[in-house]
């Protein structure tokens, strides 16, 4: 393994990659109905250790030194708290949903929890390649965010054409984020898969 | 676009972190723009002309 991969690893990006990669496909496995909810919270154990091994990297590091730009410590900081957030938001809308009337305002309020850090995660984002002043960082995010909304685009066209068939179960609508994020991550992959290849530090 | 940044650092015996620092950008900008896989903006340009002094189409060149 190369210094530059070793360092990789010691950073929170790959284990946030790879905790919202299979996180999310858990959640919306179990919510489409095609794995249920006690297998879905012992698998979510592999991400949930994950999140730890980030949590670690982030303590045993100084962020802004370790990302290389105070502002991808900022963005990393604001999607990790965001994606808690849509955690907590999702078990709490999962957990009252059914224990609330029907059509009540407090049903949708409860509904659109997970919203608002699904959101936040946009938000990050955007926030992130205006705050940037490195160019070629601000570009290269650019690239692993179109990276990301190329892969939600074809995902949601080959799934929605084979759902029309009837050929796969229906999956809700709200799984474009975390698939987003998840291409974002693999966008990142290759970008910086790229930078190694270029040549490590001179 | 082809660049002499390689040969340059190496003159001044400045690593890419040496450069980055001075330019005030990261180095996997300096690695990108060096290996030719990113053409800077035209102010990272006249930056870099001002860092080592010398006139921009003596760095940068077309292919």
């Amino acid at each position: 393994m190369t210094a530059h991969m070793q360092n990789l690893w010691q950073s929170p990006g790959p284990w946030f990659g790879l905790a919202t990669g299979l996180g999310a496909p858990i959640i919306a496995l179990a919510f489409a109905g095609v794995l249920p909810w006690g297998w879905a919270g012992a698998l979510l154990v592999v991400p949930a250790f994950l999140m730890i091994q980030m949590i670690r990297t982030i303590k045993n590091n100084d962020l802004p030194a370790v990302t290389g730009s105070p502002a991808i410590a900022r963005y990393t900081m604001r999607m990790m708290a965001a994606s808690f957030a849509y955690v907590i938001g999702l078990m709490i809308a999962i957990w009252l949903h059914g224990q609330l009337p029907a059509g009540s305002p407090l049903l949708y309020a409860v509904t659109l929890l997970p919203t608002v850090p699904a959101l936040g995660m946009i938000w990050a984002m955007f926030r992130y390649l205006l705050d940037e002043t490195d160019e070629y960082l601000r570009h290269r995010a650019s690239l692993a965010s179109l990276i990301g909304l190329g892969i939600v685009l074809c995902l949601g066209t080959i799934w929605g054409f084979l759902e029309t068939f009837g050929l796969v179960p229906n999956i809700f609508a709200w799984w474009v984020v975390p698939a987003w994020a998840m291409g974002l991550a693999i966008g990142q992959g290759i970008l910086a898969r790229q930078d190694t290849r270029a040549g490590e530090p001179s | 676009m082809n660049n002499r940044l390689k040969v340059l650092r190496a003159e001044r015996d400045w690593s890419q972190q040496d450069l980055a620092d001075r330019l005030g950008v990261s180095r996997q900008s300096v690695n990108a723009i060096e290996k030719g896989r990113y053409d800077p903006s035209l102010p990272l340009a006249f930056t870099i002309s001002e860092t080592f002094e010398l006139p921009i189409e003596e760095i940068f060149s077309r292919d």
